[in-house]
């Protein structure tokens, strides 16, 4: 069985070989991350579904009560979920929907805490986040 | 420009040049920026994961109102936080 090789194949296979074995293991980096995409992006284009609507309406400690529920974008990747708000910016990530999104309360909170703690040096943006919060958030006690 | 993913370490690391607050939330370290005494970005990164995916950087990146090409360039050491506080000026609504 006869194999042919391209021009551009057989010109790089020349530049390699007076390549430094750092260069060399650089260029195999790269090939390989270059096989990596190509073969995410086959896959994502067979079985990855687009991000979808959702709503989280549970925080994850009973001090904390949600009035409202909060609209969020869940987007499965290769090897887990990541959710997604458009009001606060914030995300979570998990291995299952539901663990994705209880992670992202537990940000949600984070941020709520930290916004609170830091409540006399926020920026006005910052400051507005804290005041949409306190509209979704309720300390309980 | 990088091609491989950044890893948990390498985005703290990115953060930290912006002297950045650390502190441990719930599930997630916290860091918290700051431009003259004020705080201008709220950002957090997973403690269960090692890598982060594009769109985990692109969260992040609107975390701290810039672009994720951006914040790869601070990662990779190329940039710091003068370069941040322009980019983060940059991102504010023009006042008419």
């Amino acid at each position: 069985m006869s194999t042919t090789t391209s021009p551009l194949v057989e010109k790089v296979i020349v530049e390699l070989r007076d390549l430094p074995d750092e260069r060399i293991a650089e260029v195999l980096d790269f090939v390989g991350y270059l096989k990596a995409k190509q073969q995410r992006e086959g896959q994502e284009g067979q079985t990855m579904p687009p991000a979808f609507r959702d709503l989280v309406t549970m925080l994850p400690e009973t001090s904390y009560q949600l009035r409202k529920p909060i609209p969020v974008a869940v987007r499965q990747e290769k090897e887990h979920y990541l959710v997604t708000d458009d009001a606060f910016l914030r995300y979570g990530i998990g291995s299952s929907i539901a663990e994705a999104k209880e992670d992202y309360a537990c940000a949600l909170l984070d941020y709520f805490d930290s916004l609170s703690q830091y409540e006399d040096q926020l920026a006005p943006r910052l400051a507005q986040d804290l005041a949409r919060l306190r509209e979704f958030i309720d300390i309980k006690g | 420009m990088r091609n491989m993913p950044i890893s948990v370490s390498e985005m703290r690391r990115g953060l930290l040049k912006l002297e950045a607050v650390e502190e441990e939330g719930r599930r997630h370290t916290k860091y918290t920026v700051f431009i003259n005494d004020r705080v201008v970005a709220c950002t957090a990164l997973s403690r269960s994961y090692r890598e982060l995916s594009d769109d985990m950087v692109n969260a992040i990146a609107r975390q701290i109102y810039i672009r994720s090409r951006d914040l790869k360039k601070i990662v990779d050491c190329t940039w710091g936080y003068d370069e941040y506080v322009e980019l983060y000026e940059q991102s504010l609504p023009r006042q008419h």
